[in-house]
């Protein structure tokens, strides 16, 4: 006789991730606060409201968890993509536009072309991204290997390029990887100011 | 030559990105020493994170009591006005019984059949009903 076995879904149900989520230990749990508050930053969002929003659709099954994706890694890209639309949902202002690129103007003369990119989010959105922007680049200002690694970082360099260009071995990368995070972190937790 | 406007928010979550790739590349014990170092307490964080997890099962378990009642609302609206609702049988019989005998107006099919209202099923009798309805013969309030 012919046993058919019915395959296992891909992805968790709701009950499954539930328990997966009320089993997280107290890393998971901060995990998921670093990531929240990361993910918040330079938005007009609260890492609460983020959050909460990414398990309100985990747990009505809007979302659903991969089987091979760890619950963290799962909220986590929940939340980068609430946070994304949330930036769609407002529309940019072309004069607010203007003044950025007016502010990267390092010359005085007029470009004669512009590459306009479609920036996303309001006019107020686009201030406070500039402003985390801004004080990202202060704390790092006597920190090169940090620069460079943010640096390859926004211009979408992978790992492997950034520690080429920056004579990194692949811990030396991790450690100002890390250095930046914790640095980051510790100026959110005493106010970002 | 040629300016670039800067997207401030795709250079910030370019950053995030990273910044997320290492807190799970972290290992545990170094997460809550992190916690301890800027809190104090990495079980008040834990704790903290645990609330928003349990506000959320609040909101989505409210979304699906309203959902739940939004969707017997609608049965009871359909079954009321729609085929085969809830239709008291032998109140029906008789309301037919009624038609038969004093509306020569109603359709003849429906007069023949109520006369010979013993030989009906329940459902024939609701389907009855319910051409009464369609038909207009019957209103609101009329309903038995």
């Amino acid at each position: 006789m012919r046993v058919v076995e019915e395959a296992e879904p891909q992805t968790l149900s709701v009950d499954e991730l539930r328990l997966a989520i009320e089993s997280f230990g107290e890393a998971d749990w901060i995990r998921l606060n670093k990531i929240a508050k990361i993910l918040a930053n330079g938005r007009q969002i609260t890492w609460e409201d983020l959050l909460q929003e990414a398990i309100c659709r985990a747990l009505s099954a809007v979302r659903r968890c991969p089987r091979d994706v760890a619950p963290t890694v799962f909220l986590g890209n929940a939340m980068r993509s609430i946070a994304s639309a949330s930036d769609k949902e407002r529309p940019h202002d072309p004069l607010q536009i203007a003044e950025s690129i007016h502010a990267n103007d390092e010359g005085d003369e007029p470009h004669p072309v512009m590459e306009i990119e479609d920036p996303k989010g309001s006019p107020e959105d686009f201030a406070i991204a500039r402003e985390a922007l801004e004080e990202i680049d202060v704390l790092f200002a006597n920190d090169e290997a940090a620069q460079l690694v943010i640096m390859g970082r926004i211009d979408g360099l992978s790992p492997e390029e950034i520690q080429e260009v920056a004579g990194l071995d692949r811990t030396g990368y991790a450690t100002v990887l890390r250095r930046i995070r914790r640095h980051i972190e510790k100026h959110e937790s005493t106010g970002g100011r | 030559m040629t300016g670039k406007a800067r997207n401030y928010r795709n250079e910030l979550d370019r950053i995030a990105d990273a910044l997320i790739e290492d807190i799970l590349a972290t290992p545990d014990e170094e997460i809550i020493a992190e916690a301890r170092e800027d809190y104090g307490d990495p079980g008040r964080v834990a704790d903290e994170v645990r609330a928003v997890y349990e506000r959320a099962g609040l909101v989505v378990g409210k979304g699906k009591l309203q959902a739940a009642k939004a969707a017997m609302a609608s049965a009871r609206a359909s079954c009321s006005h729609g085929p085969l609702g809830f239709v008291d049988i032998a109140s029906a019989r008789h309301f037919l019984a009624r038609i038969a005998a004093n509306d020569p107006d109603i359709d003849q099919r429906i007069t023949l059949a109520a006369r010979n209202l013993d030989d009906l099923s329940d459902n024939d009798v609701i389907g009855m009903i319910n051409d009464l309805r369609e038909l207009g013969v019957l209103q609101e309030g009329d309903d038995p």
